[in-house]
């Protein structure tokens, strides 16, 4: 299993987002976590990349345990994410901001840059570069690469998080709600792009209110709801799941 | 010395310590203690240079560590702190230092430490500036650079994308007192005698002016903003009295339709 994750659990002073819960993601799939709005999923996310701490439980990666460490630390470890409110650095260009997310990937401290050869990028810079650029090309921005990311419409920021995440070479990519405001069209690329990351070998861990493209793009569902598990299977097991189906009647989400 | 070097020197010292902000402040991090970190290199290397036969180079380095070092220590309980709680850690900082020095008699105390060669040329200052420029330059190009600006913008992001905060901020803390103790240096090699009041909030706060005016987007702004704080008052001497009034609505105007300083942001073209 690539992640696995034992009855964990995330408390907000008298409120438990995050109730006990485990699941498994298998290597090389698209997993998608669904439910209605309050049900945990973006708070696991945000446990997993380590952006908060868990108060209980316990997490692996590969079959190390991670419970704990720093956000920083479990994205050298091969787990990447973007944000469901777009975070991109904004005064920096789509090839800097990619290029951040590529930090864990290059070498080089404060002392190594101060005393680097003056006016020409060292080679694990240009190493970078280069790797960012197919990036951009791979999400379709290479077009962008020199605009600052201010002047992108959002489905173009969201794509650059995308490629952001992707800069570091995870093994894992979280996604929070890529589809967001997209149109069908967009959408459809969307699924394409979530597609063609999975073909090249990261395994992607998809939130999304976006019922058609979850059942699109999934080989796996879980279904959470108050901050426990309702249910898990393919798509098609989901779909007819009676406990799932009663417990989004009338969501009009829902309705695909 | 001419009226016009001694202008000079200032000025360069000025830009040193405006590069000096920049850095830690391109970064993130606020400081309005600057002036502790000119005071200890300007001691230690005052002490070494001019007491103990050091060569002024070598003194000057180690003033800059002597600070290094103390920017370290106060890097750690930064940490813990953004925004205007950092202010006023730093602002205690500053006036730790100060009041340091009013109390410790082998730097002469509150009567100051007198006798100091006059070992600074406008020639070592330029160069001490054109470094301190390349080491800013070097650093903006680079990966820990394009972390400061991400740490600067989202923290929570930055730390996401497997930046160690700790690290970016602690270094360019360090990084940016390393060239403050420097310029303390040549301040205490230029002025011939030093004082704790010499380094008290009123320096840290023009240290701040330098880059808040200049604007920190480039290196190029504190640079305008030090050349701007130390040439004007000189260039409006010819209104006596009233020149620092003037000048203080100079600073609302320039707050009121720069407000990302002199030299904004970048226009982006390659990179």
């Amino acid at each position: 299993m690539l992640l696995r994750l034992e009855e964990v659990r995330k408390r907000f002073g008298g409120y438990e987002a995050v109730a006990g819960i485990s699941f498994e993601v298998a290597a090389g799939s698209i997993h998608s976590l669904i439910g209605p709005n309050g049900a945990g999923k973006t708070t696991l996310l945000n446990l997993i990349s380590g952006v908060l701490p868990p108060t209980a439980g316990r997490m692996w990666f590969h079959d190390a345990e991670f419970t704990g460490r720093r956000a920083d630390q479990i994205l050298a470890m091969g787990i990447a994410r973007n944000f469901q409110h777009v975070r991109l650095f904004r005064t920096l260009s789509v090839r800097e901001n990619v290029l951040v997310g590529r930090h864990a990937r290059i070498r080089g401290g404060f002392l190594a840059a101060i005393f680097a050869l003056p006016f020409r990028p060292t080679t694990a810079e240009r190493a970078a570069r280069a790797r960012v650029d197919e990036l951009l090309e791979f999400v379709g921005l290479a077009h962008r690469r020199d605009t600052r990311v201010d002047d992108l419409t959002m489905v173009e920021q969201r794509r650059v998080e995308i490629a952001r995440a992707l800069a570091s070479d995870p093994a894992l990519l979280l996604l929070d709600e890529p589809a967001a405001g997209m149109n069908p069209a967009e959408v459809e690329g969307l699924t394409q792009l979530m597609r063609r990351i999975c073909e090249r070998g990261t395994t992607v861990m998809l939130v999304e209110h976006h019922m058609r493209l979850v059942m699109a793009v999934s080989h796996r569902v879980t279904v959470l709801t108050m901050g426990t598990l309702l249910a898990q299977g393919t798509p098609e097991e989901i779909r007819q799941h009676p406990q799932v189906i009663s417990a989004y009647l009338g969501n009009e989400g829902w309705a695909s | 010395m001419s009226y016009y070097e001694s202008v000079a020197i200032v000025l360069a010292i000025n830009v040193l310590m405006g590069i000096s902000l920049y850095i830690p402040m391109a970064a993130g991090q606020i400081s309005l203690g600057h002036a502790g970190f000119m005071a200890i290199g300007a001691y230690v290397c005052a002490l070494l240079a001019s007491q103990s036969g050091v060569a002024f180079a070598l003194a000057l380095l180690a003033g800059g560590v002597a600070a290094a070092l103390a920017g370290l220590t106060v890097g750690f309980p930064a940490l813990r702190v953004r925004g205007i709680y950092l202010i006023i850690l730093t602002m205690g900082f500053g006036e730790i230092v100060r009041i340091f020095f009013l109390n410790f008699e082998p730097t002469g105390g509150p009567s100051g430490l007198r006798g100091i060669k006059p070992l600074t040329t406008l020639s070592g200052l330029v160069i001490a500036c054109v470094i301190a420029i390349g080491v800013a330059v070097q650093l903006r190009r680079s990966r820990v650079g394009r972390a400061m600006i991400a740490v600067h913008e989202d923290e929570g992001a930055a730390e996401a994308m497997g930046i160690h905060l700790m690290y970016v901020k602690l270094m360019s803390f360090a990084v940016g007192a390393f060239i403050a103790g420097v310029a303390g240096g040549f301040y205490a090699h230029y002025a011939m005698f030093i004082e704790p009041a010499q380094f008290g909030f009123l320096r840290s706060a023009e240290a701040f002016l330098f880059v808040v005016l200049g604007g920190f987007s480039t290196v190029l702004g504190p640079i305008v903003g030090a050349a701007f704080v130390t040439l004007l008052p000189e260039v409006l001497r010819f209104i006596q009295e009233w020149r620092m009034t003037f000048f203080g609505v100079l600073l609302v105007a320039a707050a009121l339709w720069r407000p990302d300083g002199l030299i904004g942001p970048r226009r982006l073209k390659g990179s």
